[in-house]
């Protein structure tokens, strides 16, 4: 117990020092990561709300974050202007408001059926307003979008804001204190009550509870912290256009919180730093990292449906109850398979990609260190080698490994 | 006058395209319960598949191949994929299907480039069928006419004549029943998702070069789609229908108008008012401006007064 303990807080420890490292360091790619980092996983967080802690599925959940931005900035930039005696730290507080309005007025009509239709409603709902947003240049600022400065004169700290660092820990803070109210909702009498309607809500109608409400109350919240992260976002920023209320952030928000794993109450923590660094990383090496992106998605639908932290949560167990050996073998058999799979893969989504959207597709490919031809049909052979020796190697290690069976799961449920 | 029953004729033809695609994903859902979020993307691989098949042979070689292609693929990705997926739940597959249609996005713009590929028009059925007012109705578009209520009437053939319609319509309403009775279910399921996935390939066939080809055309026609259905009422083919022919004809007709609120208020005698402040452009927009929104508009408005759609029978 002691141990655990003192592991706990050794791990706080460390994770307060990485997250105050950009006060003393110089690194704005660093300082920029971690701003960013708050925000998605204020955003992430808030999404889990409702996929994870209530069972709604939502395609819409920008709508809330955008919300939260275009209210955040006009607040700032009336705040500067002299229009508004509000501190420069209370700008969030808007734009949680503004998530909350939002959320309160569209989760009346979207919140009365959980399942599909609430799916298809805040796909729905979000592409209204995203083509209202288009509609209205005078107030969404059109292709441009609408800019603001926080650099203002009235501050409760005294800091300017302008250095990334400061604002850095302003959205740092807020962001803390958003994950805790979250995590402390989750288990509050609420937050078990949205876990039943998740799992059961023709029982928790039985009980005397209403599911509507619960769901409506959750949509509420979900909405408020997105409105939150919406702010941050401005904050950090301080430009956007109508596009933030489109289905690339709700498609963002989605599957970074997936990956992380929905079951975990800091799931989205990890997927919003995988996401991120995926991201960040990637998309300097590739073009086609959105790929990559959507494979890696699919993938953990497919294999492992509890996220990433699933993964990283079982690998103890299994370990426990197979032993080192047994999974040091199954790791040979199966590594090889993977990376020969991988690079194959990779080879030809690059090669491919070259082809079809370089300007001159005779120039040179950086590919794995070298510089490649992908007009040359060597390159091309090569790859598909790689891919069929993976098969070949998938197709032994089924054979040989003690794979469970499958257990066909009944192809029918009643409509649901 | 002209003009109206033009735009009239459009939107019927622009709603049958959407019925070819919305039938399709009705009965998928209605018979495995799970919303196809890729339909449309099979829509643009089959317009896709028809423009490369088309550059090697020509249009009539993609029309009957495309269509097989899209439908193999939409097998084996119930096969291998949906199946899988199932035993985690309805949101797993809503989820699954999502990240399958981004998946399909990113390969049409790895394979066939970020802009719009040049897939055209048969030569055959490029010239006017009949004009009206100085106006020319192409072939092309009566050809399309044709083929889609051809669809119409084999899709309704298929599911009252035939056997397979039979085990179809009992699999919608006690599909464990049929199964008891040792009819072959998830090979059923396999092949009505492979048939309506093929029906979005023909329609992207057809209307690919009727549209534009171009990465971007999934989404736009996904959201639509997905109006349709639930505004028909999820489940609902006859629901499914009116919706598609309603809304095809309501965005031609918005596009085909002008007229702002500032012509009505200076119609109707009032002073022009101010174009300033936010949100001034309610007064200055047209009909054509709003043609995108109103689809959504209507959803909204649908499912405030009646949330179970136009004809559907149950608040899934």
């Amino acid at each position: 117990m002691t141990r655990s303990i003192s592991l706990l807080l050794l791990g706080l420890l460390a994770l307060s020092a990485a997250l105050l490292l950009p006060l003393v360091s110089d690194s704005r790619f660093l300082t920029l990561f971690l701003t960013q980092l708050a925000v998605m996983v204020t955003f992430a967080m808030s999404y889990n709300v409702l996929l994870g802690q209530t069972g709604l599925l939502s395609f819409g959940h920008a709508v809330y974050f955008g919300g939260g931005v275009f209210a955040a900035l006009y607040l700032i930039t009336a705040i500067g202007g002299g229009a508004l005696a509000l501190p420069l730290e209370f700008v969030p507080l808007g734009g949680a408001l503004a998530g909350l309005a939002m959320a309160a007025v569209l989760g009346l009509v979207s919140v009365r059926r959980a399942g599909t239709t609430f799916a298809m409603i805040s796909l729905g709902m979000a592409e209204l307003i995203t083509a209202a947003a288009m509609v209205f240049p005078s107030v969404f600022g059109g292709e441009q979008g609408v800019s603001t400065d926080r650099m203002v004169d009235v501050t409760l700290t005294g800091l300017g804001y302008g250095r990334p660092s400061e604002i850095y820990l302003l959205v740092l803070v807020w962001a803390l204190v958003s994950v805790a109210l979250m995590v402390f909702l989750s288990r509050s009498p609420l937050g078990r009550m949205a876990n039943a309607v998740r799992d059961n809500p023709q029982r928790v109608e039985f009980l005397g509870y209403d599911p509507y409400w619960i769901r409506f109350l959750q949509f509420c919240i979900a909405g408020t912290f997105a409105g939150l992260a919406g702010s941050l976002f401005a904050l950090t920023f301080e430009i956007a256009n109508a596009e933030v209320f489109g289905l690339r952030t709700s498609a963002n928000v989605l599957i970074a919180t997936y990956l992380g794993g929905i079951t975990y109450v800091l799931g989205p923590v990890v997927g919003a730093f995988v996401v991120l660094l995926l991201e960040l990383n990637l998309a300097r090496i590739t073009d086609a990292w959105l790929f990559y992106y959507g494979l890696l998605f699919l993938a953990i639908i497919l294999f492992a449906p509890r996220g990433l932290t699933g993964i990283l949560a079982g690998l103890p167990g299994a370990l426990r109850r197979h032993g080192p050996a047994s999974c040091l073998r199954r790791a040979l058999v199966w590594g090889p398979a993977v990376l020969s799979g991988l690079v194959g893969g990779v080879m030809l989504v690059e090669l491919s990609y070259h082809l079809s959207n370089s300007f001159d597709p005779s120039d040179p490919l950086r590919l794995f260190w070298r510089d490649v031809d992908a007009t040359n049909w060597g390159v091309w052979a090569l790859a598909l080698g790689a891919c069929a020796l993976s098969a070949a190697l998938v197709l032994r290690a089924r054979r040989g490994g003690r794979r469970p069976q499958v257990v066909a799961a009944p192809m029918v449920e009643e409509g649901s | 006058m002209d003009t109206f029953a033009f735009a009239v004729v459009n939107g019927l033809l622009y709603g049958m395209l959407l019925f070819m695609l919305a039938s399709g994903l009705t009965l998928i859902f209605s018979l495995m319960g799970v919303l196809n979020f890729a339909h449309a993307s099979f829509f643009m691989l089959g317009a896709y598949f028809a423009f490369q098949l088309s550059s090697v042979g020509n249009f009539w070689l993609g029309l009957v191949l495309a269509p097989l292609l899209v439908g193999l693929l939409g097998a084996t990705v119930e096969r291998y994929g949906l199946r899988v997926v199932h035993r985690h739940g309805h949101v797993a597959e809503l989820l699954f299907t999502f990240g399958l249609a981004y998946l399909i996005e990113e390969l049409v713009r790895l394979v066939w480039g970020r802009q719009p590929v040049p897939y055209r028009i048969p030569e055959a059925l490029d010239f006017p069928l009949f004009s009206i007012g100085g106006i020319d109705y192409s072939a092309y578009r009566g050809f399309m006419f044709a083929i889609a209520v051809l669809v119409f009437l084999g899709l309704l053939a298929l599911l009252k004549r035939t056997r397979v319609g039979l085990m179809v319509q009992a699999a919608l309403s006690h599909p464990d029943v049929l199964w008891a009775l040792g009819h072959n279910v998830p090979r059923l399921f396999m092949l009505v998702f492979g048939g309506g996935v093929a029906l979005a390939g023909l329609a992207g066939v057809i209307g690919g070069n009727y549209l534009v080809t171009e990465p971007g055309m999934a989404h736009q026609m996904g959201t639509i789609l997905f109006v349709i259905v639930v505004f028909g009422g999820l489940g609902s083919l006859l629901g499914a229908f009116l919706a598609s022919i309603l809304i095809g004809i309501l965005q031609t007709l918005m596009v085909a108008f002008d007229g702002t609120l500032t012509d009505l208020v200076v119609g109707l005698g009032g002073a022009a008012p101010q174009a300033t402040g936010p949100f001034h452009e309610i007064w200055t927009i047209t009909p054509a401006n709003l043609a995108p929104v109103l689809p959504y508009l209507l959803l909204v408005v649908l499912l405030i007064v009646r949330p179970r759609g136009l004809l559907g029978t149950r608040e899934t």
